[in-house]
């Protein structure tokens, strides 16, 4: 080794070390891209914050509300239809792949997929193709039973400002006596809440927000958060994972429809939350099985990119799924009020019907924008077995909201926060302080926190549907075991309410658990 | 009420009239009895879908007295159904039993006036008769709240016709077929609203193990 070489024997090795050490503490981490991993399923237990107030108003049934991400989108939306596919349904004669090739090529598509628990295609046809007119097209065709845009659907509820006597609720329903009759079901019930998914479940997720968005048209940027991990809790008045059967999320296409909104763990608990246990409040039928149905996305999927979003089509496979999976009993808290009719959720539900399920689903409150009635309630009035639920307040009359419709069949409570400040449906749900830190200005914007729980007052149809699946469930367990015996008993015994007979605005009436549960005598 | 049993019913009279009575003079007869028999009731659908049967068992008792005028006795019996069932929900096609425990008792009371025809045989005694009934209905349930269970009694009529066969002086054996109609007293709620049923009545047949004259 010359003299030279030995003077820079220690620069060299003094560069190659640091290279060393750049290549191990440099290396890139491994892009997850838009997936979801889950670091571990062990997580400290759920933070129970009591009853809270909420500061800020959002109106989700209002579709600006949904957030804009400034960046790619696998399936960009405008409207209230996603562009760039269609959903097809072929005729059960026709050659599905002949005649998907001829659709294609007449619309200038580039594949047809069919999915699972479908019996359906999605056409994927060019962006700037008007998907209202391509579905229009292919519906004219003999080989096309129906078709239809992908339409995006939301959960049908009214966050507000904000225990069992805060449960007007259920004292309104005489729940008490109506429990002694049927206490709380039992679990060979199986109720599914398709909706925003369900706190099921303990965990630590990573996900990866990969772009800056704003939640309204012109509001203020929030900036990427790149690769964060998001701690989840169960809601700990919705029981043991015991509790759960068969979940399912059809926004991340998974087995883990975590809730990242609060609206799915609400309705939930209103169908079944833990009662009689000394904390929090009560639900319908606290005894049963609960499905948690993944179909709706709530801000954070958005944010974090999740491949899917609640479109109709997404909906009916979540529908299916249930069906198949022996739900006897549906909650729809969702749905959406523009676009046109939704012949893919009519299917589903019908299918639903008749595989023994009984549909609940929300009327939709747009009453004071426009009295546009949710779209996937019309299918209930000309099926026996799934009824559209419109909402009454705390002075049971109409909630300002609830829409009035034909296809309003019965009402139950969802609440009236307008007229009531605690006039709203409580129940448990995540601690939307925590959650939502969308809302918070964007200098304090950060990861979300799913594993705070508290007592939120929420109104809307989709706090009113709940009531009437929870009693479904009970009816169930008490031997009326078809969908359609279910709703006609419903009906029977429903308190009128507004005009004598049937109305738009309460259906038949409001439900009348404890006089349906008991049903009939010989004489009276 | 089928036209056979209305038919029945209507010859005894007439048989009555062909053969009139060769017993006046006779003193008062009395005699008490014991019976148990077999009630259908009319409402049949509301009664299967409660208590599962539109028949049951029917037990009871009564006075009769022969008057000193021919063949003419009067007579005042009364009688038990009781039926255990569950409350139900009904649609045209179904009728889904709730759990529920519920009772059904029916009481009737029926004062009668008839015929007996004596002259046939010593032993064997054909009859025809008629009257008033009241019948009390009592329906019990759990879970039931103050007056949602009943317990009424409704009045109508019955027709009856029958066979006395003298086993001794004082012991007899008979068999008899009543037909009652109670209007109006179901039909206004629960099941016999649905199968819209109005009448408690039925037709009964009855053994009678009767002691005296």
């Amino acid at each position: 080794m010359s003299l030279k070489t030995k003077r820079l024997l220690p620069g060299i090795l003094l560069i190659a070390a640091a290279l060393a050490v750049t290549s191990l503490t440099g290396q890139e981490p491994v892009d997850q891209g838009d997936a979801r991993v889950m670091i571990t399923d062990a997580a400290l237990p759920a933070i129970d914050r009591g009853l809270r107030l909420q500061d800020t108003l959002a109106d989700p049934g209002d579709p600006v509300s949904l957030p804009l991400i400034d960046g790619d989108r696998s399936e960009p939306q405008r409207g209230d239809a996603l562009e760039g596919s269609i959903i097809v349904k072929f005729r059960r004669e026709v050659d599905r792949e002949e005649a998907g090739r001829e659709a294609l090529a007449r619309l200038g598509g580039t594949r047809i997929e069919r999915r699972e628990f479908t019996d359906w295609d999605i056409l994927h046809i060019p962006v700037t193709t008007d998907v209202e007119a391509a579905a229009a097209l292919m519906a004219e065709r003999d080989d096309v039973e129906y078709a239809q845009p992908r339409y995006l659907n939301h959960q049908m509820y009214r966050p507000n400002d904000p225990f069992y006597n805060l449960q007007w609720n259920m004292t309104a329903l005489d729940m008490e006596r109506a429990w002694d009759i049927q206490p709380g079901a039992t679990s060979n019930v199986i109720v599914a809440v398709i909706d925003t998914g369900v706190a099921f479940r303990s965990g630590t997720y990573r996900f990866n927000s990969r772009f800056p968005f704003r939640l309204v048209a012109g509001g203020p940027v929030y900036p990427a958060l790149g690769q964060v991990d998001i701690p989840f809790a169960a809601a700990p008045e919705l029981g043991a994972r015991d509790r759960y059967v068969t979940p399912r999320d059809f926004i991340w296409g998974d087995d883990e429809p975590l809730d990242m909104d609060g609206h799915g763990t609400h309705v939930a608990g209103t169908v079944g939350q833990l009662t009689n246990n000394g904390i929090g409040v009560a639900g319908m039928a606290f005894n049963v099985k609960i499905m948690p149905v993944k179909v709706i996305a709530g801000e954070w999927d958005f944010i974090f990119g999740a491949p899917n979003g609640g479109t109709d089509d997404i909906v009916a496979q979540g529908i299916r799924y249930a069906a198949d999976n022996n739900a006897k009993v549906i909650n729809l808290s969702l749905g959406r009020e523009q676009g046109g009719p939704a012949p893919v959720v009519d299917a589903a539900v019908r299918y639903a019907v008749g595989r023994g399920a009984f549909v609940a689903i929300a009327a939709g409150n747009s009453r004071e924008r426009g009295n546009l009635p949710n779209i996937l309630g019309n299918v209930s009035p000309t099926l026996s077995g799934a009824v559209t639920v419109s909402a009454v307040g705390k002075s049971l009359a109409g909630a300002y909201y609830s829409v009035t419709s034909p296809a309003v069949e019965l009402t139950a409570p969802g609440g009236d926060l307008r007229a009531d400040s605690t006039g709203g449906v409580i129940q448990q749900t995540f601690d939307l302080d925590l959650l939502q830190t969308f809302r918070r200005p964007v200098a304090q914007f950060g990861p979300p926190r799913a594993d705070s729980f508290a007592y939120y007052y929420f109104q809307g149809t989709s706090m009113a549907t709940p009531h009437v699946a929870g009693l479904a469930a009970l009816l169930f367990q008490q031997g009326i075991t078809s969908p359609d015996a279910i709703e006609e008993a419903m009906k029977k015994f429903a308190t009128d309410k507004g005009p004598a007979g049937r109305d738009d605005e309460y259906g038949v009436g409001m439900i009348n658990p404890r006089a349906t549960l008991r049903g009939l005598g010989l004489a009276r | 009420m089928t036209v056979r049993t209305l038919v029945r019913v209507a010859l005894l009279p007439l048989l009555a009239a062909l053969l009139p009575a060769s017993a006046a003079g006779q003193g008062i007869d009395v005699r008490g009895y014991g019976m148990i028999g077999s009630i259908t009731f009319t409402a049949s659908d509301s009664f299967e879908s409660v208590v599962g049967n539109d028949s049951g068992r029917l037990l009871g008792g009564g006075v009769e007295v022969g008057l000193p005028l021919g063949g003419l006795f009067v007579g005042v019996g009364g009688s038990r159904y009781r039926a255990d069932g569950s409350r139900v929900f009904v649609t045209s096609s179904r009728v889904f039993t709730l759990g529920i425990p519920t009772q059904v008792t029916v009481s009737p009371i029926d004062v009668t006036a008839g015929w007996r025809f004596r002259q046939l045989s010593r032993r064997i005694v054909p009859y025809v008769g008629g009257g008033w009934s009241s019948y009390r209905y009592e329906e019990t349930a759990d879970f039931a709240a103050p007056g949602e269970n009943i317990n009424e009694r409704y009045s109508g009529y019955h027709l009856l016709g029958g066979v006395d066969l003298r086993i001794t002086r004082w012991l007899g054996l008979g068999g008899e077929y009543v037909w009652t109609r109670i209007p109006d007293a179901l039909g206004t709620d629960g099941a016999s609203a649905f199968f819209n049923e109005t009448d408690l009545g039925g037709s009964s047949l009855r053994v009678k193990l009767s002691i005296g004259r």
